[in-house]
Order: structure tokens, then C-alpha cells, then sequence
């Protein structure tokens, strides 16, 4: 879907460039995490993607096209979800809806969608009177107005309970189904685990890794296995190797003989490799 | 319906809903108080005089505070990511802009022409105020892009109206007769907006009207291609940058 290569770009009160040459592709149909600490570049890669920054070097291909090709139309395909809240507050949220749906050339079930993040019933309200997770549920139906095929979100979830949270997820995952293509940006790596199909994490300007989370994982973490066990009433732990485990007499020794508390792979979690790669602590 | 009279038609509805239209209702009622109270029966000048000030000021200001709502709630952002052009976006508020302007001239000359007596081509005039109108609201955007909040704005506006139009209006009520300083008064451009709206009211040399025109609607070129340049850049910084 996007091809980027050597992407530069410097904002111009700055000495430094932001976007150091990064090169990546998101294929169509997947679900592409761009992770990494503030000041990384991730909001900027994003903004030149949705046509926001526009004097930037190397090239950025849209379905084999140059994006600077690419006029107002573009954004007939984009949904654009961002994280701070987008809204006229003195108008109701159908209101609302409705001025930005008139701008599109073809638009989704706007009530069916509301039902779906539970704010239908508040439709007449004045979005004023509506709670911060209120505002980020109508931004995702905001971002959906347009029946995109590319989806951009900017922290989804951020400040919603874990009930709205999960329908926002499975709305997403539904839009991917679907065949829809997204290029997500949060700091929720439980978001990330469970949504995303491939990661890139960002520092200085750079990607630093790019994979699958599952590959990140196995790459980052130790093939080890941590089991607890009891024997004569005492709790002991003991550490295995996962190669040729199943040749490993202790280990199935202890398999065979003791009862078993727990049992775990040492994979690394996104957070571990979130804090190795990026070489800082998470705080975006 | 089109894209550019969906946006108009979203401009004129928020311009009522943050009750800028009632605002601008206000200060035309205040103007309406004046013409009542003046001991003039014939207020063929001071009607258009009246007008100048309401559409310098508040055209300045309320598209100012129009774009100010837009930045504090980012809906300007989302505007960026919408399959409209830059210049549908400032077009339709800038004209929205202008009917403010039309219906506090309307009102006056309404109550004028019931209650006292006005001898002004209307559509003339209307001609005339939408042309000023549209160069001060082009002028409140682009001091928008250099205020941080409103109340900067409202600063900006004061000195500006110092500036800028308090010269003309000393010159045109006779408080400043000095003839080098009525003379210089022509370089700012509210005197060649008092000259096209007084031009409906009173004879005045053809070739003032004509510079006065050409000035304008030079001016409105200039300020639209630096308002349209500079939109990206606005749009975009975050509140109090």
C-alpha cells in the first residue's frame, strides 16, 4: 500500500533533521504498529503520510504512486484518528458527524457505528458534554466516516475503560478483515501485541527494528524456560535451555515426579523490547 | 450539494452556535441606538460612516475568533485530512465572514429607511462592504497567524485600529484638518475602504474611487496569497507556539 524510501525531513526552525532516512513498506491489509518514545519522529512519519508535512526528501509511494501526486481526493480513501479530540464542541455529535459526512463521496452507517461505541444515544448531545472517552470514541467514528482503506490512529484507546477499548480493538481488527489497512501509533504495547501484524520502533529518527512482534519476542528473549515445582513440601525453581528439551533428563525428571506450579517460555514482552531497542525508557 | 457550500453552510451554522452572529446582532443594535438618538433627520452620511466601523472591527474580529475556536478545538486539523482544497476552506469562511457585515448594513439601512430618512443605492453599498469585509477578514486570519490566544488578538486588533483606522475617521469628522496628514491617510488601506463605502453616500472624485478599488482589491490579492501560504504552518503549530 505504502512504499517510503529514504525519508528525510527537517522542520524548518530546526538545525536537525527529524526523519533520518527511514526506509519501510505497509503491505495492504495489515496492521502496522509505528512505536517509539516522543521526539522519535513517529508523529512526523505520520503527518507526512496523511499529507500534513509536505517538503520532505526520498520518496513515498501510495498504491505505486507518488504521494505528491495525490490531490484532495486522497483523502477520500484516509481516516485519519487522531489522538487529541477534533470536534465543534457547540454542536451535537450527529451534528457534527454530519457536516463531515457531507464532504465525502460515499460514508458508512453513521448510527449503525455509533451504536457500535455506545454513544447513539448521546448522539444529540453537544460534544462539550461529553467525557474524554466519549471524544475518543467519536473520533473513531470520525476517522470511520469516510469508509477509508487506510485507517490512521493515533493512541485509539488512550483513556477509554477496558469494555470501549475492546470494542474500538475489535472494530479495528473488523476494518482489517475486511481488507482495510492500518498504521497505528500507541504506547499500549497490549494494544500493539494483540492488533498489530508488523512493528517498526523508531529512535532519533531512525527505525531501528522492524518485524513481526512474535519474531521481535523470540528474537529479543531468552530460549529459556523457568518452572516452578514442589518437592517435599518445599517451592524450587530451575531453569532449562528449550533446545533438545525433550532429551533433558532433569527436565523430565522433574516433569515426571514433582508437581508442577508454573511453567514459562522466557520471551521477552513488547515493553522488554520496546525499552532494548529504543535504548530509553517507554514514554509515549 | 457541493463541497464548497457544505463548508460555507458549516461556517455560517457554527457562526450562529458560538454566537458570533449574536454578537455582531449586539453591535448593530448599538449602532441602530445611535441613529435613533442623533438629533440628524437625513443620515444618508452618517449611515455609511457607521458602517465602516462595524465592518472594519468586527470583520477583523470575528473571523479571527472563528479561526482561534478552530485551533483550541483542532478541528482545524481534521479539516487538513478532509477531501476539500485549501482554498474551499478559506473561501467559504471568508465569505461566511462577510454576512455579518451585510446583515448589521441591512438592519441600518432598514431602521434608517423607515424611521429616518437615506438616499443610498443599497446594492451599491452592499458591493462596497462585502469588498471591505472580505480584505479586513482576510487581515484578522492573517494576524491570527501571529496572535498566541484571543486576548492577544483583541491587542492586536486595538493597536490596529489605532493604526490604521483611527487616522481616517479623525480626518473624515473633520477632528484633524491638517492637510499633509489628510493626504497621507491615503496610503492605509481603511481610507481606501471609507473612500469605496462613502462613495455610495456622496460625490467623490472619480479617480479616488478608482484608486481606492484598485488598492483594495490589489490588497486583497497580497493578503490572500500570503494567507493561503501561511495556512499549512498555522494549521498545523500547536496552541501558544
Amino acid at each position: 500500500m505504502y512504499q517510503i524510501n529514504k525519508l528525510v525531513f527537517r522542520y524548518p526552525r530546526n538545525k536537525e533533521d527529524t526523519i533520518k532516512g527511514i526506509s519501510f513498506e505497509i503491505k495492504k491489509g495489515e496492521i502496522f504498529g509505528l512505536l517509539g518514545p516522543s521526539g522519535v519522529g513517529k508523529s512526523t512519519t505520520q503527518k507526512i503520510l496523511i499529507k500534513l508535512l509536505k517538503d520532505y526528501k526520498g520518496q513515498i509511494l501510495y498504491k505505486g504512486r507518488d504521494l505528491k501526486s495525490y490531490g484532495p481526493s486522497y483523502f477520500e480513501e484516509v481516516g485519519v484518528g487522531f489522538e487529541m479530540p477534533v470536534h465543534f464542541s457547540k454542536l451535537t455529535a450527529e451534528e457534527n458527524l454530519n457536516f463531515f459526512m457531507k464532504l465525502y463521496s460515499s460514508t458508512v452507517d453513521v448510527d449503525g457505528l455509533l451504536k457500535r461505541v455506545g454513544l447513539y444515544e448521546d448522539r444529540k448531545k453537544r460534544v462539550s458534554q461529553f467525557s474524554k472517552g466519549m471524544k475518543v470514541r467519536l473520533n473513531f467514528v470520525r476517522a470511520m466516516l469516510n469508509k477509508p482503506k487506510v485507517l490512521f490512529l493515533d493512541e485509539p484507546t488512550n483513556g477509554l475503560d477496558p469494555k470501549n477499548a475492546r470494542i474500538i480493538k475489535e472494530l479495528i481488527k473488523e476494518f482489517k478483515e475486511e481488507g482495510g489497512t492500518v498504521l497505528l501509533t500507541t504506547h499500549l504495547m497490549n494494544d500493539v501485541d494483540e492488533l498489530c501484524d508488523r512493528v517498526a520502533f523508531m529512535a532519533d529518527g531512525r527505525i531501528v527494528e522492524i518485524s513481526t512482534p512474535k519474531d521481535l519476542k523470540l528474537k529479543y528473549g531468552s530460549r529459556e524456560l523457568d518452572m516452578e515445582y514442589r518437592e517435599d513440601e518445599r517451592l524450587k525453581r530451575a531453569t532449562f535451555s528449550l533446545d533438545k528439551l525433550g532429551d533433558n533428563e532433569e527436565f523430565l525428571n522433574i516433569i515426571k515426579n514433582y508437581e508442577i506450579i508454573t511453567i514459562h517460555s522466557k520471551e521477552n514482552t513488547l515493553d522488554d523490547i520496546f525499552i532494548k531497542v529504543t535504548g530509553v525508557t517507554k514514554d509515549e | 450539494m457541493n463541497r464548497f457550500n457544505v463548508l460555507l453552510n458549516g461556517e455560517l451554522i457554527r457562526l450562529r452556535r458560538y454566537n458570533l452572529f449574536a454578537a455582531s446582532l449586539f453591535v448593530s443594535a448599538i449602532w441602530v441606538g445611535i441613529i435613533h438618538f442623533l438629533n440628524v433627520e437625513d443620515v444618508t452620511t452618517i449611515v455609511p460612516q457607521l458602517i465602516f466601523l462595524d465592518v472594519t472591527t468586527m470583520a477583523t474580529l470575528l473571523v479571527g475568533v472563528s479561526f482561534i475556536y478552530e485551533k483550541d478545538e483542532s478541528t482545524i486539523r481534521t479539516m487538513l485530512v478532509a477531501p476539500i482544497s485549501k482554498n474551499q476552506y478559506l473561501l467559504a469562511k471568508l465569505i461566511a465572514n462577510i454576512i455579518p457585515s451585510i446583515l448589521s448594513l441591512t438592519i441600518m439601512y432598514l431602521y434608517s429607511k423607515l424611521i429616518k430618512t437615506i438616499e443610498i443605492n443599497y446594492f451599491l453599498l452592499l458591493g462596497a462592504v462585502a469588498l471591505v469585509s472580505f480584505f479586513h477578514s482576510l487581515m484578522g486570519i492573517l494576524l491570527t497567524y501571529f496572535t498566541k490566544d484571543f486576548t492577544n488578538l483583541i491587542m492586536v486588533i486595538m493597536l490596529l485600529f489605532i493604526i490604521l483606522i483611527l487616522p481616517v475617521i479623525l480626518v473624515e469628522f473633520n477632528i484633524i484638518t491638517n492637510e499633509i496628514f489628510a493626504k497621507g491617510s491615503y496610503i492605509l488601506p481603511s481610507k481606501a475602504a471609507l473612500m469605496v463605502i462613502m462613495g455610495t453616500a456622496r460625490i467623490i472624485d472619480r479617480w479616488e474611487i478608482i484608486f481606492s478599488l484598485i488598492y483594495l482589491i490589489g490588497s486583497c490579492l497580497v493578503l490572500y496569497y500570503l494567507v493561503h501560504r501561511q495556512f499549512d504552518l498555522y494549521a498545523l503549530r500547536e496552541r501558544g507556539e
